[in-house]
């Protein structure tokens, strides 16, 4: 086992840990951070979706002790103690049927918006293009994302 | 149980390196994950080298545009330098995986894993880079053409590590191009091509680079198509010689899908990219 420090939504913590386990396994088994999604399993499906310093990042792809000493943020920490406006965006469009893929595509609509506060469509498109939702057709998502960016734009 | 260790310079990870029997290098970690999990690497450490400031340096020289091996494929999307100048390897990232996987995936581990479905290498194989690999106190540049071995394998030492990659500038008059096929965004590539042609002083073409993805055990450049080009007007008696080479020096293991479609895709594709890089270049004044 390894110490690795972790700051995770502004808090942090130490685990000791094989330092070899994906993120995604130490947030939840470790951290109770249920959010991330396990799905796939193989950097294809995005349910893991987190950000590491801002970018968005299949935790199912990097070993823990790769985050080490960097910020780490789960859907559970995105809105601070509420929604965040991507989510509330989310909500008010109904973006979601089953869920499963909500909390990865919420940050990377986060990553996306926080580099391109003005996307197109297409670029909406791009932007989550590391995400499946098997549910939705995804239209109702990029008009979620496209209202989201608008309201930050007034 | 493994360790981490994430080194600061590239002596410290040569140090590790060398003093470690079981150890892995790290740059974005896509694959390395992947490999884990799957079982076939079981590494007692982990060297992380992605925090070295000299990987993730961009440079413009005067012998062309040096990257740093640990530079995210993110980071050359973002620089508006380099779109301009190799507008064909920038298009190509951006289709490459997803947004998450262009955050943390590096040029350089994707030329270290050697993996034949990888885009980024065929269009730099195309585009006459090198690479850079240093060892304790040498270093040596080696074409990417000659960087690949056998499946999976490099010409990369134990103890080496790549530590950039020098893509050349363009010459004048040239253009280049990249098609391939993926079933979906983001799947792996099936089939690619990537051309890159020399204008001459008159209507031919002076040289042509032409490179495969998945068409071989490892990337590889096709050099009896590219024979097929030079010096010809590029017209369609020629590019359908090339794609005959092309055709006729694959290697094709079993797959998915049969060895008679992809070789049908792949002579579709390479007459699509050849007729596209010559389309972008230049007219040639009477």
């Amino acid at each position: 086992m390894t110490d690795v420090q972790l700051t995770v939504n502004g808090n942090e913590h130490t685990v000791a840990v094989d330092a070899h386990r994906p993120l995604r396994d130490v947030l939840r088994q470790e951290l109770g951070l249920t959010g991330t999604k396990e799905s796939c399993d193989s950097g294809v499906c995005g349910a893991c979706t987190v950000l590491v310093d801002g970018d968005a990042t299949k935790s199912c792809l990097v070993p823990v002790g790769k985050v080490a000493d960097t910020t780490v943020t789960t859907i559970e920490g995105v809105g601070g103690d509420g929604l965040s406006d991507v989510q509330q965006a989310f909500v008010d469009g109904f973006a979601s049927q089953c869920g499963y893929c909500m909390p990865g595509l919420v940050l990377s609509a986060h990553d996306l918006l926080a580099d391109n506060p003005e996307p197109t469509v297409e670029e909406i498109r791009a932007g989550i293009s590391g995400n499946v939702c098997r549910c939705t057709g995804y239209v109702k998502i990029v008009d979620a994302i496209m209202d989201a960016a608008d309201a930050r734009e007034r | 149980m493994g360790e981490y260790v994430k080194v600061e310079s590239v002596e410290e990870a040569q140090r590790s390196l060398r003093e470690e029997t079981s150890a892995t290098v790290v740059a974005g970690g896509q694959e390395v994950t992947l490999d884990l999990r799957q079982g076939s690497i079981d590494p007692r450490v982990l060297v992380d080298i992605s925090d070295v400031d000299a990987l993730n340096e961009i440079a413009h020289t005067a012998d062309g545009l040096r990257v740093g091996s640990c530079v995210t494929y993110r980071d050359l999307e973002r620089d508006k330098d380099i779109r301009a100048e190799y507008p064909t390897l920038v298009e190509t990232i951006e289709g490459i995986a997803g947004p998450q996987v262009r955050n943390n995936g590096t040029l350089g581990g994707a030329l270290c894993d050697a993996d034949p479905v990888f885009d980024a290498p065929t269009v730099l194989l195309a585009l006459d880079a090198s690479v850079t690999l240093s060892a304790d106190e040498t270093a040596r540049t080696v074409p990417l053409s000659e960087f690949y071995t056998s499946e999976g394998e490099t010409v990369l030492a134990d103890e080496e590590l790549l530590t950039s990659i020098l893509v050349p500038t363009p010459p004048a008059r040239s253009a280049g191009a990249y098609r391939s096929m993926t079933p979906r965004q983001g799947d792996s590539t099936v089939a690619g091509v990537a051309v890159r042609l020399v204008r001459g002083d008159d209507t031919a073409c002076r040289r042509a680079r032409i490179a495969l993805t998945n068409g071989a055990p490892m990337p590889r450049r096709v050099p009896s198509a590219e024979a097929a080009l030079a010096g010809t007007t590029l017209d369609e008696e020629h590019i359908e010689r090339a794609a005959n080479a092309i055709r006729d020096a694959l290697e094709l293991p079993d797959d998915l899908r049969s060895a008679s479609y992809r070789e049908t895709v792949f002579g579709r594709l390479a007459g699509r990219a050849i007729r596209d890089a010559r389309d972008g270049l230049p007219e040639v004044k009477p």
